[in-house]
């Protein structure tokens, strides 16, 4: 088969190649239909099972409160971070958190079934009252900034407190607004250390899900790539037949 | 050997091909989107600016959402008041996870803006006792586009 005629297969081809692409792409998604809930309500007896955990983000020099900076924690269902929400002005973000320490035993948690504990989930996690959280913002490194909180002081609301510093270069806050220095003195403040990770100053861990955002450079790069070494051969395969 | 690397760039021009179709569209689809951080996505701004944006979206869209911190179950049935109001420019589908072992005990279908779901019905029986949980908000607009998820928590309370 001469050269000519296989670069033009596959021309032909790859268009519609490239077009099957966007029509697979263009299948995933998509929402659920509305289900229904029912209509009788009961009262439950008050018990308080929550309790609070604050998140204070703080530039690392002046101690200035850093705003919309976004708080993910881990979910161990989904084994994954999630976003929980981002912090407000004065570089706060309060959330409820499960008290898991006054928990029932893990062993009453769980079905038995001829003497087996059986459960339905993929895999189990007893209980413990540790999270672990990320906190990022563009232009403020680290990226992420990584921890592990524990809930078990007598502190209420818990606090932990994160630092972040400006990216070499950048002149403002990535977006968001640095407000005047109004919060809580770091060392009156509880700093949580437990296995943090500090990467390198520009560096980027790659730890952020990639989920809705950023997928085109991706696809564009293998694609041109996948081009270039296909002309490649061709050119060699052109070359061997001029001779 | 020439037909092995004719049938190589043939293999390498079609997967080429299969991936710049998907960008394409990729961009179109973020182009004409109704969502800001998708259309400055397009326009050239970095990912993690547009993370920034898109996660203020889905925070504004958490505002908007009720649900019970305490869920009390009898019987497989909860009060669980999962609600969005009429003022919000995204539904979502709740879904409730199990922390200790991650089996899903509930999901809803999509809660269009101004509508709620009273009880909820627990797939599967659990034993009487509290069971710590995460509620996964996944955030749609109204056109149906896939916005982001957030998360929340909340705990079963299996009395009987």
């Amino acid at each position: 088969m001469g050269i000519k005629k296989t670069m033009l297969i596959l021309i032909i081809c790859g268009c519609l190649l490239g077009m099957s692409g966007t029509v697979w792409a263009a299948s995933s998604g998509g929402a659920v239909p509305k289900e229904n809930g029912q209509s009788e309500i009961w009262a439950g007896v008050i018990i308080d099972y929550m309790r609070k955990l604050k998140f204070q983000v703080l530039e690392e020099e002046t101690n200035r409160p850093i705003s919309d900076a976004s708080i993910e924690i881990y979910v161990p269902g989904l084994d994954r971070f999630v976003l929980f929400g981002v912090t407000s002005d004065d570089g706060i973000y309060e959330l409820e958190v499960v008290n898991s320490s006054q928990s029932i035993p893990d062993s009453d948690q769980f079905a038995t079934s001829d003497g087996n504990v059986t459960f339905r989930g993929s895999w189990l996690r007893m209980s413990g009252n540790n999270i672990s959280y990320q906190i990022y913002k563009a232009k403020w490194l680290p990226y992420p900034k990584a921890g592990e909180v524990d809930l078990n002081t007598l502190e209420a609301p818990q606090m932990v407190t994160v630092y972040l510093h400006k990216e070499t270069g950048s002149s403002g806050g990535g977006g968001g607004h640095i407000k005047p220095d109004t919060s809580v003195p770091p060392s009156e403040a509880y700093t949580e250390s437990t296995g943090e990770t500090e990467p390198k100053d520009g560096e980027y861990t790659g730890a952020l899900p990639k989920t809705g955002v950023g997928g085109i450079s991706i696809y564009l790069a293998a694609g041109l790539m996948l081009f270039l070494f296909a002309g490649g051969i061709l050119w060699y395969l052109a070359g061997k037949e001029r001779e | 050997m020439k037909s092995y690397l004719e049938i190589t760039a043939c293999t390498l021009f079609f997967l080429g091909a299969f991936f710049l179709g998907t960008a394409v569209w990729q961009f179109g689809d973020y182009r004409t989107s109704k969502l800001e951080w998708k259309q400055d996505l397009a326009a050239g701004r970095t990912v993690k600016e547009v993370w920034d944006i898109r996660n203020q979206t889905l925070a504004e869209g958490m505002k908007h959402t009720t649900i019970e911190q305490e869920i009390y179950v009898r019987d497989g049935c909860g009060y669980a008041g999962i609600s969005v109001s009429g003022g919000s420019p995204l539904g979502c589908v709740v879904t409730l996870l199990r922390d200790a072992t991650g089996e899903q005990l509930y999901e809803s279908g999509f809660i269009e803006p101004g509508h709620y779901i009273k009880e909820i019905n627990l797939e599967g029986r659990l034993r009487k006792g509290y069971y710590p949980c995460t509620v996964v908000w996944s955030f749609y607009t109204i056109e149906e586009e896939y916005v982001g998820e957030t998360a929340s928590a909340s705990v079963v309370v299996v009395e009987n």
